[in-house]
C-alpha cells in the first residue's frame, strides 16, 4: 500500500433521505486513506449503495459534506461532475456492458466518450484486458462470457482511465463462490498497485477473510468500524 | 498476471473538434436509420407544417401588397357647389386638412379637373368638342391618414353646405384590411397547430431513439461524458429532421409562388401583387430557420430527461 496518510474520501455527518422519509444514511462520518482497501457491508437496504452513488456523486447528500479526493462534492458544479467520474471507476452487480459491442469495443467506447484518441484507447485496452486476464476474450460479445468474466469486462473499463478511486458495489452479487474469489483477488491486485478500493458487499466471509478496514451499516447508521487491527474496536462477527 | 499499465497518469491524447463533429454526425446518422420509417415520418410531417406556413406567409406577402396598392390610391372626392367662390376654397381647404384624420387636401379646379379628362381620354378628344361650357365641376381630393378614417371624414364632410356631392373607395379598403386580418389570425392559428404537432413527433422520435440508447447513455455517464457530448447527436438528429423537412417544404413553396403570381396578378389592374423575390428569399430563410429550431428544441427537450437521474 501507498500513500497511508492522505486522505482519499471524507464523509462529514452525512444523511441522505429520499422523499417523502426514507432515510437512506444517517449522520454517517468515515475516512478513507489513499491506497485502502474498505469493505463496506451490512445487510440490503443498509445504505451501502447509496453511500457509493454519493461518491460518484450520482446522488447529493441531504446533510453534509463528502469529500472525494480533496473535492468538495457539494460545491461541484454539475458540469464538473464528468470530469469528478474520469477519476472514480465504478463496478456493479449487473456488469452494465453493452451486449452488442465487443469486450474491446466495450472498454474503448468508455475511453472515447471522454475524447481519448482511437489509437491510445486501443492500447490501453489492451493492456487493461491483459491486467484482467481476458485478452483472449477481447473480440468475444458479453453474452458469451461468463458471469466471472463479465464483472473482469467491467473491471478492465472501470481501470481503463487509470482512476485514483476504484468502487465496487456488489460486484460479487451474481458470481458463483469461486469466480468470487477471483475477482477479489484482482480488486486486491488493482489496490496493490495504489489504487484506492472501496467495496460494498454482504459476503461476510469475504469480509472477515481479507481483514481490512471495514465499515458496517445498518439502516443507515455506521454501526461499526474495523480497521485492520489499528482501532481498539472488534469485528462484530470475527468469531 | 503480465506487464501493469504505468502509474497514473495515462499519456492520452485528447481529440480536437473535427473528430467530436465527425462522431456527432455518425451518431446521428445511425439513430435516423434505427428510427426508419418514424425518421421518414418526421421528415413528412415537418415539411408538411411547414409547407403550411409558407404559403401562409406567401399569401399573406400577397395580401398586404394589395392592401398596399389600394391605400395608395385612397381618396375622397369632395365635388364643390358652382358657387363658390376661391376664398371659400381656401378656407374649405384650410378647415378641412386641420381635421387630425387628413393627410393631404388638394383643390382641382374646373379647367384642371377637364385637362384630366382630355388627358384620359387622349386620342379622343372630339368627343369633348361639342361642349359649350365646362360640365365638370371643382372638387376637394382629400387624402385620409388611413382608409379606416375615410367614413368618418365623409360623414363630416355631408355637412359642409358647400360640399354638392362625395365620392370615395375607401370602403373596398378597410373590408380588404379586416379580411388580411382575420386571414393572419387563421394562418397563425393553423400554423401552430401545425407547428405543435410537428414538435409533439419530434420529440417523440428523439425519446424513442434516446431510449433505445438508455444502456450507452447511462454506461457515458458512469465513466465521465459530458453532458455536451451525450446530448448532441441527439441535437443532430432534431435538427436534421427539421432542416430536411424544411428543404422539402421550400421546393413546394417555391411553384407555389409562381401560381400564385398567375392567378393573382388577373386580378391585379394595381400593382405587383404576387410577392417578390426578395420575400420568397426571405420565406425560405424563416422556413429553414424555424424548422432547425423546432428540431433542435425538441431533441434537447426529449433528451435532458434522459441525462437527468
Amino acid at each position: 500500500m501507498t500513500k497511508l496518510g492522505v486522505t482519499m474520501v471524507e464523509l462529514q455527518t452525512v444523511s441522505k433521505v429520499f422523499p417523502p422519509n426514507l432515510i437512506a444514511l444517517d449522520n454517517v462520518s468515515l475516512s478513507v486513506e489513499k491506497g485502502e482497501f474498505v469493505f463496506i457491508t451490512g445487510s440490503s437496504g443498509a445504505g451501502k449503495s447509496t453511500l457509493l452513488k454519493l461518491l460518484y456523486r450520482a446522488e447529493g447528500p441531504t446533510q453534509g459534506r463528502v469529500i472525494v479526493d480533496g473535492r468538495d462534492l457539494s460545491r461541484l458544479k454539475i458540469n464538473q461532475i464528468p470530469h469528478l467520474r474520469r477519476t472514480i471507476g465504478s463496478v456493479f452487480q449487473d456488469f452494465k456492458l453493452l451486449q452488442r459491442r465487443t469486450v474491446a469495443e466495450n472498454v474503448i467506447f468508455s475511453l472515447e466518450v471522454i475524447g481519448v484518441a482511437d489509437r491510445d484507447a486501443k492500447k490501453r485496452m489492451r493492456q487493461v484486458l491483459e491486467l484482467v486476464g481476458l485478452e483472449e476474450k477481447a473480440n468475444c460479445f458479453p453474452p458469451e462470457l461468463s458471469g466471472g468474466e463479465q464483472q473482469r469486462v467491467s473491471i478492465a473499463r472501470a481501470l481503463a482511465n487509470n482512476p485514483p478511486l476504484f468502487l465496487a458495489d456488489e460486484p460479487t452479487g451474481n458470481l458463483d463462490w469461486s469466480s468470487s474469489w477471483d475477482l477479489i483477488d484482482l480488486l486486491k491486485q488493482i489496490n496493490e498497485q495504489g489504487t484506492t478500493v472501496i467495496m460494498a458487499t454482504h459476503h461476510e466471509e469475504i469480509v472477515r477473510k481479507l481483514q481490512c478496514h471495514t465499515i458496517v451499516l445498518e439502516r443507515g447508521r455506521k454501526v461499526d468500524e474495523t480497521n485492520n487491527g489499528k482501532e481498539t474496536e472488534t469485528a462484530p462477527f470475527s468469531g | 498476471m503480465a506487464k501493469r499499465p504505468r502509474r497514473r497518469p495515462f499519456p492520452v491524447e485528447r481529440t480536437g473538434s473535427f473528430r467530436f463533429s465527425r462522431r456527432v454526425f455518425a451518431e446521428m446518422w445511425l439513430n435516423i436509420r434505427r428510427n426508419g420509417v418514424f425518421s421518414v415520418a418526421c421528415i413528412a410531417v415537418a415539411a408538411i407544417s411547414l409547407l403550411i406556413f409558407g404559403i401562409f406567409l406567401l399569401l399573406d406577402g400577397s395580401l398586404n401588397n394589395l392592401v398596399h396598392g389600394f391605400e395608395e390610391r385612397v381618396g375622397i372626392s369632395a365635388y364643390l357647389k358652382t358657387t363658390v367662390t376661391a376664398s371659400d376654397v381656401a378656407y374649405l381647404q384650410a378647415k378641412i386638412v386641420a381635421w387630425p384624420e387628413v393627410e393631404s387636401v388638394t383643390y382641382v379646379s374646373q379647367e384642371e379637373a377637364m385637362d384630366t379628362l382630355k388627358r384620359d381620354l387622349a386620342g379622343y378628344e372630339e368627343v369633348l368638342s361639342s361642349l359649350v361650357a365646362n360640365p365638370l365641376p371643382a372638387s376637394l381630393e382629400i387624402k385620409p391618414k388611413n382608409p379606416q378614417m375615410a367614413d368618418a371624414i365623409v360623414s363630416q364632410l355631408r355637412i359642409i353646405p358647400e360640399v354638392d356631392d362625395i365620392q370615395y373607395d375607401a370602403q373596398i379598403v378597410s373590408k380588404l384590411i379586416a379580411f388580411a386580418n382575420y386571414f393572419r389570425i387563421l394562418g397563425v392559428i393553423i400554423s401552430l397547430l401545425f407547428v405543435l404537432s410537428t414538435w409533439f413527433l419530434l420529440s417523440s422520435a428523439i425519446r424513442m431513439t434516446a431510449y433505445a440508447r438508455r444502456p450507452e447513455i447511462e454506461i457515458m455517464k458512469l465513466v465521465g461524458a459530458t453532458n455536451g457530448y451525450i446530448r448532441y447527436p441527439f441535437i443532430a438528429e432534431g435538427i436534421f429532421y427539421g432542416l430536411i423537412g424544411a428543404a422539402m417544404a421550400c421546393v413546394f413553396v417555391i411553384p407555389m409562388r409562381s401560381v400564385l403570381m398567375v392567378s393573382l396578378q388577373r386580378l391585379s389592374f394595381l400593382s405587383q401583387v404576387s410577392p417578390d423575390n426578395s420575400y420568397v428569399v426571405w420565406v425560405i430563410i424563416v422556413l429553414m430557420a424555424l424548422g432547425s429550431f423546432l428540431g433542435a428544441v425538441a431533441a434537447n427537450m426529449s433528451v435532458r430527461r434522459f441525462l437527468q437521474e
